[in-house]
């Protein structure tokens, strides 16, 4: 009874390794962007090490696709205009299978949030 | 009661354009304040707060405390606890409470007092000169004025010569239940590390609160009870702040108020001053 759940979680452990060895790397991980100026424009740099060849997928107003073939590139910059966070998927050419992802964080910028003071602070009653 | 009338005219047709949400108009044409924290300082040095009623020391001020914490639209200010109802550009809506100023004359830790700390026993009243018996009949121990919050609205009108602030406040606690109307106009000038504000003010508070605060009791005199009598009456005055921002934390201030009494408050027995200063010279600290 045992012995299918303890097969599964080697399973798992496998494939999480095999996963982690595989690590798709971004950076920057994050976008910085002004209260006045939502948009992120950022140039990141995306990392791995994985010996196959494989493709880097994009979801960015529409699905954008780079298949790498060259057995010593390891790594691909791209310039990125968003509004949203971007996620990245490097998948196997062959299989399709996903082999790792990685995220493009975008957050606000925000300032002290201030508002009119309606008493000197030094008033002497 | 015109008075009353104009202030309340003046404050309803605020009201009513009172429908736009909150948003950040703070300029460097009024004083600011991180909103959601806590500012809290400690200015130290000397001063003076003067104190009219007859045979009652002057207060001196050796430390003068600020406290304050805003929110969104809840603020607590020095004593002050009010609601933004609105604040635009041009104007501000408040729902407003403090403290009256009058009590603080008789008693050293009136409310109104906790932001001055001196001497405990500023206010300790002295044996009542017996010189002028003959022409003044000498006033008793005097009655206790109780403590009360006053409550109301309050706005601000912002121009480029300056923040106008029109209040209209009542008794929260049925001790008179007076009203005080205050208007006041501040300019705020401030360049590089230096920062002034002028300010002007009218107070009128009603024959509640001069009576209740000013009038004799039976006790007290019997005589001045009959022959003093309370009217409601217009304060009026100058405040002028000045501060030398240091480095982030440390400022010099000096700050000086004068005010002058109404004439139906000069006239009581109880005072032998018909006007009052308070200044203060020194260094702050803020948190």
């Amino acid at each position: 009874m045992l012995l299918p759940l303890i097969a599964l979680i080697g399973q798992s452990v496998a494939k999480a390794a095999e996963i982690k060895e595989e690590a798709l790397t971004l950076s920057p991980s994050l976008c910085l962007v002004s209260p006045d100026s939502s948009r992120c424009d950022i140039q990141v740099t995306l990392s791995w090490s994985t010996p196959q060849p494989v493709c880097i997928e994009l979801e960015l107003d529409e699905l954008h696709r780079w298949c790498i073939t060259e057995p010593t590139q390891k790594s691909l910059a791209l310039n990125i205009s968003t509004e949203s966070d971007v996620h990245f998927v490097m998948r196997d050419p062959t299989t399709n299978q996903q082999l790792a992802e990685a995220v493009l964080r975008v957050k606000p910028l925000s300032e002290p949030q201030t508002r009119r003071r309606f008493r000197n602070p030094w008033s002497i009653f | 009661m015109k008075s009353f009338s104009a202030l309340a005219l003046l404050l309803g047709s605020l009201f009513s354009q009172a429908v736009m949400a909150a948003e950040n108009t703070c300029d460097d044409t009024t004083d600011c304040i991180r909103q959601g924290s806590w500012d809290l300082g400690i200015a130290l040095g000397y001063g003076v707060k003067s104190n009219p009623l007859k045979d009652y020391k002057d207060i001196p001020i050796y430390v003068l405390p600020t406290v304050a914490y805003y929110g969104e639209k809840w603020f607590f200010d020095n004593g002050a606890l009010g609601y933004t109802l609105t604040e635009q550009e041009r104007f501000t809506l408040n729902l407003v409470t403090g403290f009256s100023s009058d009590r603080a004359y008789f008693y050293r830790w009136d409310p109104s007092n906790i932001f001055l700390a001196g001497s405990s026993q500023a206010l300790q009243q002295a044996p009542i000169a017996r010189t002028t018996w003959e022409l003044t009949p000498p006033i008793g121990p005097l009655e206790e004025r109780s403590f009360t919050y006053l409550g109301g609205m309050e706005a601000y009108i912002y121009n480029r010569f300056g923040t106008w602030r029109v209040a209209l406040l009542h008794d929260l606690f049925d001790v008179h239940n007076g009203m005080e109307g205050q208007i006041k106009w501040n300019y705020h000038w401030s360049h590089q590390e230096l920062s002034l504000d002028f300010a002007a003010f009218l107070d009128w508070k009603s024959q509640e609160i001069v009576d209740y605060y000013y009038g004799v009791r039976p006790s007290e005199s019997a005589y001045w009870s009959l022959n003093y009598q309370a009217e409601s009456g217009w304060n009026s005055g100058v405040e002028f702040t000045a501060r030398y921002h240091m480095t982030p934390e440390w400022e010099l201030l000096m700050t000086a108020r004068y005010t002058r009494f109404a004439d139906t408050i000069a006239d009581s027995p109880l005072l032998d001053e018909d006007d009052g200063y308070a200044y203060l010279i020194g260094a702050a600290y803020r948190f």
